[in-house]
């Protein structure tokens, strides 16, 4: 067996230690969890971003209108310096005003071919369905009638059961995911550590 | 039967554990039924002519890989046996390394040509800002590297796949587990280039992905890892996925049970609880 298996099926052994209860052995492994990721992602975000814009755009290829974004970038630490924290909140709006402009621009169009989507075609049941239930979910949030009317009030309970069986099958699915990956653990204890399965 | 309310969790993790173990060890061979997204998705596949470049998005991490990787490789086997040129690009920092690690295998054993028929691009920065870029021109979004740091000048099958557009790609696919993924995708791929688009996604994702295949706007989809194991039955390829299939299935009777249980100590301690 090779370290980095060794490694990985006591650090696996270490975290389902967890299950019987709190333990130094379950937080080693959980604070060696933390501290790798972070100092991957530091690598990550140098190798990605740091080297190719600052020593290689700016500095090596000479593209100094970047030093602008990057001086945003700095100004956004700003906030830890209570004199100047202020500073931060210009590429704070920026990118709040980017992303919203983004959003507005470009993540409208797929919400327009779900609505189509979920127009009345009376070819299949399953559509007629589809649109009941979608009405009933949308009247259960609609607060500007009163719920006295038995009708109103009669489609909004409706549309309660519609929205709890899609939240019942979407954690359905969660839990199914959740032993996938359990699976996939095990699977590698058996397979790759004790060699017991193929 | 209040006992049931009190078994101790200690217990149910370790029959969880021999529930996986059973469907990890034996092979059960449990029947898959073909659901309608993994059909289109095959169907789409199949209609596509020899030599049509299909654009892959290896948009996850490792913590996906269970439920992820067998679609990879289902999907693979059927893009080889086709025929189909494939472009693999990454937004996740991981998905590069991991597209190349499953590809390669299948690449070989259908005598398949790095560079020829398929290119890694690998991580490229920037999120859905990189996939916008890659619509216009591949190369400059992929800063003219592969996921091995090679030219793409050197790469002939890159002088095919100049954008990511529907004049140059057949289809396009994102093997996805979060942000950027098949929301980035649908924006910018099929809304704005109208590129057929299909999705790979994880099992807990699939009742907020499966809307988007019923309103035409994905031509296909893997449901989680159920819908890698109808793929293999579809390709007629023997993988992991009909045996992370038969965990499922045999998870999920276990969780029916207890929830049975759980119910029926519930309601004969309200009884109980009642009476007195």
């Amino acid at each position: 067996m090779d370290g980095g298996t060794l490694t990985a099926a006591l650090v696996t052994l270490a975290l389902w230690t967890y299950l019987y209860k709190d333990n130094p052995i379950f937080r080693l492994a959980e604070h060696l969890f933390v501290a790798f990721s972070t100092a991957w992602w530091v690598g990550e975000l140098y190798r990605n971003y740091v080297k190719p814009v600052v020593l290689e755009d700016i500095l090596q290829q000479g593209r100094w209108g970047m030093v602008l974004a990057l001086l945003l970038g700095v100004i956004l630490y700003a906030r830890f310096v209570p004199a100047i924290s202020w500073l931060a909140r210009y590429p704070m709006s920026w990118m709040l005003g980017y992303g919203a402009g983004y959003v507005l621009a470009f993540q409208v169009k797929p919400l327009v071919g779900q609505i189509t989507g979920s127009f009345l075609k009376f070819g299949s049941i399953n559509s007629v369905l589809l649109w009941i239930c979608i009405v009933s979910a949308l009247v259960y949030f609609f607060f500007t009638i009163s719920r006295e009317n038995v009708a109103v009030s009669s489609v909004a309970t409706f549309g309660k059961w519609v929205i709890l069986v899609a939240l019942g099958a979407a954690f359905g699915n969660t839990v199914l995911f959740r032993y996938t990956l359990l699976m996939g653990r095990v699977e590698f204890m058996l397979r790759d550590v004790l060699k017991v399965a193929q | 039967m209040q006992a049931l309310l009190k078994i101790d969790t200690r217990l149910i993790y370790l029959l969880t554990f021999v529930v996986v173990a059973v469907a990890v060890l034996a092979t059960l061979g449990l029947p898959v039924r073909v659901t309608p997204p993994t059909k289109a998705l095959y169907d789409f596949v199949e209609k596509l002519p020899a030599g049509t470049l299909v654009w892959v998005g290896m948009d996850y991490g490792p913590g996906s890989k269970s439920e992820l990787d067998p679609q990879v490789v289902a999907f693979f086997h059927h893009v080889f046996k086709k025929d189909l040129k494939v472009v693999i690009h990454s937004m996740w920092t991981m998905g590069g390394k991991i597209g190349q690690e499953l590809v390669e295998p299948i690449a070989a054993q259908y005598g398949k040509e790095y560079g020829r028929d398929w290119v890694n691009l690998g991580y490229k920065p920037g999120n859905e800002t990189n996939l916008r870029l890659c619509t216009s021109s591949i190369k400059e979004c992929a800063a003219n590297v592969d996921h091995l740091g090679s030219s793409l000048d050197h790469l002939p099958l890159m002088q095919q796949a100049r954008a990511l557009d529907k004049n140059t790609f057949g289809l396009a696919i994102t093997f996805n587990t979060g942000t950027p993924g098949i929301r980035e995708y649908l924006a910018i791929v099929q809304a704005e280039k109208q590129l057929a688009l299909a999705d790979g996604t994880l099992q807990m994702s699939v009742p907020e992905d499966i809307p988007f295949f019923q309103s035409g706007q994905l031509v296909g989809m893997f449901p989680g890892v159920r819908g890698a194991a109808e793929y293999e039955v579809l390709v007629g390829v023997k993988g992991a996925a009909v045996k992370a299939a038969d965990g499922q299935s045999l998870a999920a009777l276990y969780v029916a049970i207890l929830v049975i249980l759980g119910n029926i100590g519930y309601l004969t301690a309200r009884r109980a609880a009642t009476a007195q």
